[in-house]
């Protein structure tokens, strides 16, 4: 039996561009490789913004049905993939939070009591993150649960460096604020 | 624009301040710089680490990945061109080659082959078609790729019935669809009305929700007559990669099990299976038996 040990793959040793042309061919090689060297970003991406691994579980394989979905439609970009998972699931994370914040009483009061300060400190980021707008929340999550760079996340969002200075500053001066106001 | 971009140094100053600190500085040191905005950005720096210290030592799920990658291959072999096509060319490729050698006999064979692709049942090369396609079932093959190959032959089956219905022919049909209703001789399936009359068979338990195989004849004014109906099962074969209480993984296919699925032999991880299964509605294929190949 084949052993599914994680395979140590990085976006730098494969053509990102040949890989998406295989892959719009449904090539079964380039379609094993690409899901496993995204699924880890969009995994961790998704578990940034939401305290559910299921959840992020769920949205992670949804955003490859998205994708085969989109190349069904012949609507997958030509170029920066992972731009592309990245953006299907941050939509997904929003309306599961949009669909979560309608049908549950606010968070603090839902969630069980934490067990340690760890794991206090992380509910309560959780809920500061949550207070955020939407547009600030992705970028967080995009910067920090890479970790990626300024430029890096710039080219992920198809933004200026200089915007996403700002909106860097922005998001961490609410943070903050929501943090003081868990803490 | 670009005066409002130069009036914003604090959030350049921010954005140096964290490369610091990403190259190893500590806070104080990068504030050193700016002196002017440091207790500005010093509690920002903080909200900064906290956001990267946020699930920093998060791991991956590997079983979740190994499904999330089955379903994402499967689906993908299912998107690909009606998989008997190319199977058909490498017969007709290798059928050439034979006639080469065999002259005008083969030669015609090769035609009889060619014409029986479009064949509708009544027509002489129909059998010609339907034993080409249970030649192809027996080449071996991935789980996944014969469950497309069995999918397309039933949606072949579907296409025949239609051009049927629309030339007002009569004919011994077969078609598989899901069975949405059983109203006395009324059957629905597939959105299609089955009558059923006394010298109907039915061949073992009838399930809502499920595919069923319709055999019968189909008239003129489009009515058909069941003369034998039964579950719609699919024959997979291919080793277990994975197994739980609630699904099997066999090499590139998800196999749902239920409490009916019957079990022959020890499944686990390795050894070879051959599962029979049904299809649900919702598109999940349900095992009905697995039995483990020596």
């Amino acid at each position: 039996m084949q052993t599914h040990a994680p395979r140590p793959l990085a976006s730098s040793d494969f053509d990102a561009a040949d890989l998406l042309a295989r892959a719009r061919r449904l090539d079964r090689n380039a379609m094993g490789i690409l899901h496993d060297l995204h699924y880890p970003e969009i995994y961790r991406y998704a578990a940034y913004r939401l305290d559910d691994p299921a959840t992020c579980e769920e949205i992670a394989a949804q955003v490859f049905i998205h994708f085969l979905e989109a190349l069904r439609k012949r609507r997958t970009p030509r170029a920066n993939l992972p731009a592309w998972l990245l953006d299907s699931a941050a939509k997904l994370v929003d309306q599961y939070l949009q669909r979560n914040a309608k049908q549950n009483p606010p968070a603090s009061a839902a969630l069980p009591l934490p067990q340690n300060e760890a794991e206090r400190q992380r509910r309560n980021f959780y809920l500061a993150l949550r207070a955020l707008p939407p547009q600030q929340q992705h970028f967080l999550a995009l910067r920090f649960s890479g970790p990626r760079s300024i430029s890096e996340t710039a080219f992920l969002m198809g933004q200026s460096e200089e915007r996403l200075r700002l909106l860097q500053q922005r998001a961490l001066r609410e943070l903050l604020k929501q943090l003081g106001k868990t803490i | 624009m670009r005066l409002k971009r130069r009036s914003d140094p604090k959030a350049r100053a921010l954005e140096t301040c964290l490369q610091g600190i990403q190259g190893g500085m500590g806070v104080e040191r990068v504030l050193s710089a700016y002196p002017r905005w440091a207790d500005e950005l010093r509690p920002l720096l903080w909200t900064a680490s906290m956001a990267g210290a946020h699930n920093a030592e998060l791991e991956i799920p590997q079983t979740a990945q190994q499904h999330s990658q089955a379903a994402f291959l499967q689906i993908s072999q299912r998107m690909l061109p009606a998989p008997e096509r190319p199977f058909l060319r490498s017969i007709l490729r290798l059928l050439l080659v034979v006639a080469i050698l065999a002259g005008v006999l083969v030669t015609a064979a090769i035609g009889m082959q060619r014409s029986s692709a479009a064949a509708l049942p009544g027509e002489a090369l129909y059998s010609v078609k339907l034993a080409i396609e249970r030649l192809a079932l027996a080449w071996p093959s991935s789980p996944a790729y014969s469950l497309a190959l069995q999918l397309a032959q039933d949606e072949e089956r579907l296409l025949e019935l239609q051009i049927l219905r629309q030339r007002a022919q009569e004919a011994q049909i077969s078609f598989s669809g899901v069975l949405e209703s059983m109203q006395g001789d009324q059957w629905l399936v597939g959105g299609t009305p089955v009558m059923i009359t006394g010298n109907s068979q039915i061949i073992g338990d009838m399930e809502i929700g499920f595919y069923i195989v319709v055999q019968g004849e189909l008239q003129s004014d489009g009515q058909i007559t069941a003369q034998r109906l039964q579950m719609r099962e699919y024959v997979v074969q291919g080793r277990i990669e994975s197994i739980s209480g609630e699904a099997l993984l066999l090499e590139d296919q998800i196999i749902s099990l239920s409490l009916q699925t019957l079990v022959q032999g020890l499944p686990e991880p390795g050894s070879r299976g051959r599962v029979i299964l049904r299809r649900a509605q919702d598109g999940r294929f349900i095992a009905r038996l697995v039995e483990i190949l020596p």
